[in-house]
């Protein structure tokens, strides 16, 4: 069996069609990455690091204005904040990103506590534990306990506890492995598969593989050499089995290398140094069936883009989940990536046994392909809206976005897509081999 | 293997919705045993020759392939044969020589082999360019090349002299003929050409209508001959112990006609003959009346 998948896919790869394929790949590629850098010449909102100190300082003074007749410790605290908003102004002119992100996170710790300690007890030791953990990092010597805020801020709420916990511990993460805020149309060499698996794979994989795979079967029947291998000790589960993985391979080859000689090209300017730039995504992800509301829409339609990698913080958008801070986290880019690869392979086993079966099915390979090319099509427009109760979608042409998928924002959970991918894939692979035990060639 | 037939077939039965293509086909081939398989068009030739190939499964009945049932053990009883079914299935997109690497490789055949077979086939350097670019007679040569490849047991060969010219039929022939010698081997094969059946088979099978059908008496005596000898008294024992006493006719007082299983035994018996003195004046081969042969296999096709 190996040596006909070893022979089969060096044959595969030998055909122009694949080429062709990869050609194509290519040039949306090349045509995102110029659509970016447009973008990111013409938009104004790029992280402004001077705004963001500014936006400190005015915290700080609000505080202070709130005790200005309270305690002295509250004041302190408050002028800390302060202290903090000038310095990341200077780190900012000076162009010190490392003191700059240090001070931030520290700055959000400052906050969190404030907030938190509007509600005190049980939620204020949680806090406490939570932000111990990188507090020690980025305080400049001064101690948890000698920021103070006695009573709190009003107008706290939980929500905002977490926004300011987990947006502390993003900062944290950059100044700890030394690496910049992106802007939101950044591209380098991690952020291009970022990109790769989030908008070009999604669009493309469907019909990638309905092109590598339509006449995988039928071909071989019309051409006879069908007759030439099931003539041969070769059992006809070995021969779908092979032609499976084959498929499985091939497409994978096709979707893997446009993106690694791309990514290579980046990494050679910069040399990867972004593999562990922190993404948020859904903590759970991986052992829930229950996804977060799909909410990233209506944040991208209103304010026009998503201002992190992964899930988007406004948990207070029309539609969003007010305790979503307390189910994120940050993983690292290099990580989200190797899951996304295997939600890709999973959707690709997927789609490879959709198409091996009716290739077997359609003896001609233009009614394969029209057939094939109308489920694929169908399927994913119809899916899009398939929703059940709960805002999921179970659709298995739903889940070709890995890295949606991830961030838990896209209807699904990693678990229940990689369940369905796989069971349904199984399911048809089956039925494939139940057709195919009994067909007179 | 014990058994001392080659190919067990019995009560092969196949539908195709109401039609009943293969009704009870039972039949065997022994060992080093050439086999004519014989019937009109849509008689049932290619469908039992691809059931014993694995590529129609019959709804009922059993194949055994040297003593190895092909629907309980179908990878060890494939392992025993190889087929040319209709037009030699091949990779076109591929040279001859990545075809015969291929299955090679898949049945770990060594190079010793592979390069017997490459000498067998014959197209030297044309092994190096794109079947899709050869002769029907140089895809039945790859084709029969590559099914040699395993050393098989048994060799099907359905209308293998289709699309060949007089000279690539001559050459088939020929190396069939080789093959029965260098190889232990059994071939079945199936032709509209009665004439090419007669030359090669040792033995034939007629299918009509689904059905296996009592060989013709035209046939099975395809190998008689008029032998005139000096002395046929006392020739008498000598053919009597040869060949069974129904086979023989004494026409006249120096003629003689005897009908033979297979030419083989013709020359025994004038070794025999001439061993002991007795002159053969005159022999002559009895000629296949072709289309009695026809009337006699397809009469009764519209029955």
């Amino acid at each position: 069996m190996g040596k006909y998948i070893w022979f089969e896919f060096k044959r595969q790869i030998g055909q122009a069609r694949t080429w062709f394929l990869i050609l194509l790949i290519f040039i949306l590629s090349f045509q995102k990455i110029l659509d970016y850098k447009t973008k990111s010449l013409t938009e104004t909102s790029a992280i402004n690091f001077d705004s963001l100190g500014r936006y400190m300082e005015n915290a700080g003074s609000r505080l202070l204005d709130e005790y200005k007749d309270g305690p002295k410790e509250s004041q302190n605290a408050s002028n800390v904040l302060i202290d903090i908003g000038t310095q990341m102004r200077i780190a900012a002119k000076e162009e010190d990103y490392t003191e700059w992100e240090r001070l931030a996170s520290f700055g959000y710790l400052i906050r969190g506590k404030a907030a938190v300690q509007r509600f005190g007890g049980l939620r204020e030791e949680s806090f406490r534990i939570k932000s111990m953990k990188f507090w020690d990092e980025v305080n400049g010597g001064i101690e948890y306990e000698d920021i103070d805020f006695k009573f709190g801020v009003l107008g706290s709420t939980r929500e905002k506890v977490d926004t300011y916990l987990i947006t502390a511990k993003y900062y944290n993460i950059l100044y700890k492995n030394n690496l910049q805020p992106v802007e939101k149309y950044h591209m380098d060499s991690m952020m291009f598969l970022y990109h790769y698996f989030n908008h070009i794979i999604p669009i493309v994989i469907g019909f990638i593989i309905l092109a590598i795979i339509f006449n995988s079967i039928n071909d071989e029947w019309n051409t006879g050499s069908l007759k030439l291998i099931l003539t041969q000790p070769f059992s006809r589960n070995k021969y779908l089995g092979s032609k499976t993985i084959v498929g499985i391979l091939i497409s994978l080859f096709i979707i893997i290398i446009p993106a690694s000689i791309i990514s290579i090209g980046y990494g050679v300017i910069d040399g990867f140094e972004n593999y562990n730039y922190p993404v948020l995504f859904m903590k759970d992800t991986m052992i829930t069936f229950k996804s977060l509301p799909d909410y990233l829409e209506k944040d991208i339609e209103t304010r026009g883009y998503n201002d992190s990698l992964g899930i988007s913080l406004y948990a207070s958008a029309e539609g969003g989940d007010r305790d979503i801070n307390k189910k994120l986290d940050f993983i690292s880019l290099y990580k989200l990536l190797l899951l996304a690869l295997v939600l890709l392979v999973s959707s690709v086993i997927f789609y490879v046994t959709l198409n091996l079966f009716i290739s077997s099915i359609a003896k001609n390979p233009v009614i394969g392909f029209v057939f094939s090319g109308l489920i694929t099509l169908v399927g994913t427009i119809l899916s899009k809206k398939w929703t059940i109760k709960g805002g999921y979608n179970l659709s298995p042409f739903y889940m070709n976005n890995p890295v949606r998928i991830l961030n838990g924002t896209y209807r699904v959970t990693a678990l229940a897509a990689l369940s369905v991918l796989l069971i349904t894939a199984l399911f048809i692979f089956l039925c494939n081999v139940i057709y195919y035990r009994g067909k007179d060639l | 293997m014990n058994n001392k037939y080659v190919v067990v077939v019995e009560n092969l039965n196949k539908t195709y919705g109401k039609r009943h293509i293969l009704k009870d086909v039972s039949f065997k081939i022994s060992h080093n045993e050439i086999v004519g398989f014989i019937g009109p068009n849509g008689a049932g030739k290619s469908t039992t020759m691809k059931c014993l190939c694995n590529l129609v499964i019959p709804d009922s009945g059993k194949i055994q392939i040297c003593d190895v049932d092909l629907f309980k053990e179908k990878e060890k009883a494939l392992s025993y044969q190889a087929s040319l079914i209709e037009t030699p299935g091949l990779y076109l997109d591929m040279t001859g020589r990545k075809n015969i690497h291929l299955i090679s490789k898949m049945r770990d055949i060594t190079k010793e082999r592979v390069k017997e077979i490459e000498d067998f086939i014959g197209l030297r350097d044309k092994l190096d360019i794109k079947v899709s670019q050869y002769s029907m007679g140089m895809k039945q040569r790859l084709g029969l090349g590559i099914a040699l490849l395993s050393k098989p047991k048994f060799l099907i060969l359905d209308e293998p002299t289709n699309g060949l010219d007089p000279n690539g039929i001559i050459d088939l022939r020929n190396t069939l003929q080789q093959l029965i010698k260098d190889e232990d081997i059994s071939i079945l094969f199936s032709s509209h050409q009665l004439g090419e059946v007669e030359k090669l088979a040792d033995r034939i099978i007629c299918i009509n209508n689904g059905k296996i059908i009592e060989t013709p008496e035209v046939i099975s005596e395809r190998f008689s001959y008029i032998l005139q000898l000096s002395d046929l008294e006392k020739a008498r024992p000598i053919i009597e112990s040869i060949i069974d006493k129904e086979k023989i006719q004494y026409i006249s007082l120096d003629n003689v006609k005897v009908s033979l299983e297979n030419q083989k035994l013709l020359s025994e018996l004038l070794s025999e003959l001439l061993e002991k003195g007795i002159l053969i004046l005159d022999i002559n081969k009895a000629e296949i009346d072709i289309e009695s042969v026809y009337q006699q296999v397809y009469g009764d096709k519209n029955d």
